[in-house]
């Protein structure tokens, strides 16, 4: 029997949706671990980034390299209509199925 | 992936240092240097460890054996610096050469693998299992996988560990000779015959120990997968006192070498039973899912 393949959502994941769908404007990462209130951690919140970019939820964009010569361009995050769908349906799944949300 | 995970932690840490450096606050900037360092180095661990792992195993099965071999590495690499600490503090007498230091991780490995295996299986098993659904998905693979690792250990003691047990003797020349073999008939001797049985069943008590671990659905589970992991890696470390107390004759030798598995088992049904309670709040009506 073939399953249909639903996209699944972390918990860190779905944090990183939430954040970005809240904030409305594109975020990098060390400002979602700024405000994620050290739910992310700075070492592995590029990781999971890096996977849910994969996985179709976000989007990202190079910002414009810095003024002064010698930093590196950062990377802005936004969620795509998949991520947004997702994060609404795992909420309303858990307002619906809270016995098995785990 | 490797190279754009690194670039972004830097670009982070350039931003932070030069706001840092803007408001003249010294301290911050370094901070920020000191933390874009932890962070490159998670990075680093992700992409050398974790990526390759993840890639391998995409289903929970395949995750824990991939994990159980991992962990067994890392334990057996554990058991071969203690050798190395030997050699280096001069506790053996052998010549060292690149050859002979090949040799003696070679006569070492089945001795270590006999012990590395089930604590390789156990942490294995939690590293892969975050959730109850891992659990129930890869518990099929975790019996078979205990059998074989069972009859894997079974076989290098039967036949392998006696012999490279004896050539590692004759390699390391152990200085005050404290690799001595137990005299047959004694009280050492005895013991060492129960503990090789008990290591036999190491396989399935410690696999079922992660497994009952890892089911639990406690708010604060990780943590129990943490101690419970914690707890694997020092199994080995408990065959040291129960040994101490059987060659006094305090308990008698069967009872010493059994004791680590009888003190898994049990704490096994204590988390089976933490969970058929309901200890936990997400099965209590109206509760927040987590």
């Amino acid at each position: 029997m073939k399953t249909s393949r639903v996209p699944r959502l972390s918990s860190k994941e779905q944090l990183v949706l939430e954040l970005l769908i809240e904030h409305r404007t594109p975020m990098y990462g060390l400002e979602m671990v700024n405000a994620s209130r050290r739910r992310l951690k700075r070492g592995t919140v590029y990781v999971t980034l890096a996977r849910m970019e994969e996985k179709g939820l976000i989007t990202s964009q190079q910002e414009d390299a810095p003024p002064e010569a010698g930093g590196l361009p950062r990377r802005v995050y936004t969620p795509t209509v998949l991520g947004r769908r997702l994060v609404d349906a795992y909420a309303r799944l858990a307002r619906l199925l809270p016995e098995f949300a785990r | 992936m490797r190279r754009r995970l690194i670039d972004q932690v830097i670009a982070d840490w350039h931003f932070e240092h030069a706001a840092a450096l803007a408001r003249h606050d010294q301290w911050a900037a370094r901070l920020a240097t000191m933390r874009a360092v932890g962070a490159c180095a998670r990075v680093a661990v992700y992409c050398v460890a974790v990526a390759p792992l993840d890639a391998f195993a995409s289903d929970s099965p395949r995750r824990v054996a991939g994990a159980a071999v991992v962990a067994t590495v890392a334990v057996t690499m554990v058991i071969w610096s203690i050798s190395i600490f030997a050699l280096v503090t001069g506790a053996y007498s052998m010549d060292v050469t690149i050859l002979n230091v090949v040799l003696l991780f070679v006569y070492l490995s089945p001795t270590a693998f006999v012990v590395t295996i089930p604590v390789g299986l156990s942490t294995g098993v939690l590293a892969a299992c975050s959730r109850p659904s891992d659990v129930r998905k890869a518990r099929i693979a975790v019996v078979l996988l205990a059998v074989v690792a069972t009859v894997v250990s079974l076989t290098l003691s039967l036949w392998l560990t006696p012999t490279t047990s004896h050539a590692y003797r004759e390699l390391a020349r152990p200085v005050g000779g404290e690799l001595r073999i137990n005299a047959p008939g004694s009280i050492g001797a005895l013991l060492e015959w129960h503990q090789g049985w008990a290591l036999l069943g190491a396989n399935a008590v410690l696999a079922t120990f992660a497994l009952c671990a890892a089911a639990v659905t406690a708010p604060q589970a990780i943590w129990v997968r943490f101690w419970a992991g914690v707890a694997s890696v020092a199994y080995p470390l408990l065959y040291v006192p129960a040994g101490v107390l059987a060659l006094a004759r305090v308990v008698p030798a069967v009872f010493a070498a059994w004791l680590p598995n009888v003190l898994f088992a049990t704490a096994a049904l204590v988390f089976v039973g933490w969970n058929r309670t309901g200890l936990h709040p997400t099965r209590s009506a109206g509760s927040e899912p987590s």
